[in-house]
């Protein structure tokens, strides 16, 4: 899918892993899209949203009132440092006496419990192991859109401006609804994209 | 790991981003040692009245918290 992303294209993907990891979420959606769109400021789209007014920070804040961050459920290394406690120091104690990924394995018996009574019902608030974090059906459909929004530009390549567009016409996730909470709207944003593009435009 | 680490201890202390993430993960980490703890005592044949006396609390919170977890938590 990811072949005809350009470079900030593929960063912005990378951003809103990034993005969804820090809020704890388990999922990448639209809104993660979205923050990745703002934090490659080298991209187009983060030009375009910036001019329109689109601050990250409200944004992000956005998200937080909507969705929430997800629950702490393991311990931060960097965060425990702060306060003198060597955690990997703890972890090596733990797993002399109780053999490998002793604290690992019982946190993942105590997700299973937790969620087994319903303590973290809601799908989203599931804790996530390492690794890839799924995309949501409406954000793999941003990203086709954007795939189709390029071809409908007759561009051979998907940019950063193409995600966003994909966002605005999928219209219906969370990242559609804080732009358009913003008064960014896809008409205003794609005659944006096609000014900064033209040839004749000193944007660059 | 280590920048993280210098980014956060380089952090001012009264930072409360800095303090409540702390507090937040030391509390998993609590979870994460009593469970163990716990599992082990019982493998080990201590009744739940013994673990409860020794962690401070009552039988029935123990009891009530991690009676059936064992099943799950056992697995080696």
């Amino acid at each position: 899918m990811f072949e005809r992303f350009t470079h900030s294209a593929r960063q912005v993907v990378v951003l809103a892993q990034t993005e969804a990891q820090s809020l704890r979420h388990n999922y990448i959606g639209t809104e993660h899209l979205l923050l990745g769109l703002l934090g490659e400021t080298e991209g187009l789209a983060a030009r375009v949203l910036n001019e329109l007014g689109v601050d990250r920070d409200d944004i992000h804040k956005g998200v937080v009132d909507y969705v929430g961050a997800g629950p702490v459920n393991q311990p931060d290394a960097a965060a425990l440092d702060a306060i003198g406690i060597d955690l990997d120091a703890v972890r090596r104690r733990v797993e002399e006496a109780f053999g490998p990924n002793a604290l690992e394995r019982t946190r993942a018996a105590r997700a299973c419990a937790e969620k087994r009574r319903g303590f973290l019902g809601r799908g989203h608030r599931r804790p996530f192991g390492e690794g890839h974090i799924p995309f949501t059906p409406r954000a793999k459909k941003t990203l086709e859109l954007s795939l189709r929004e390029a071809l409908a530009l007759g561009h051979g390549y998907i940019g950063t401006e193409h995600i966003l567009l994909g966002l605005l016409r999928e219209g219906q996730g969370l990242a559609a609804h804080l732009l358009s909470r913003a008064d960014v709207n896809f008409e205003v944003v794609r005659r944006r994209i096609v000014e900064e593009l033209s040839p004749d435009s000193d944007a660059g | 790991m280590s920048q993280t680490t210098k980014l956060a201890t380089a952090a001012s202390s009264r930072d409360p981003s800095v303090g409540l993430r702390a507090v937040a993960s030391l509390r998993v980490l609590v979870e994460d040692l009593q469970e163990l703890q716990i599992e082990n005592a019982r493998s080990q044949g201590w009744s739940w009245e013994q673990i409860a006396s020794v962690l401070g609390v009552s039988k029935q919170a123990v009891h009530k918290k991690y009676a059936g977890r064992r099943l799950l938590g056992r697995r080696r």
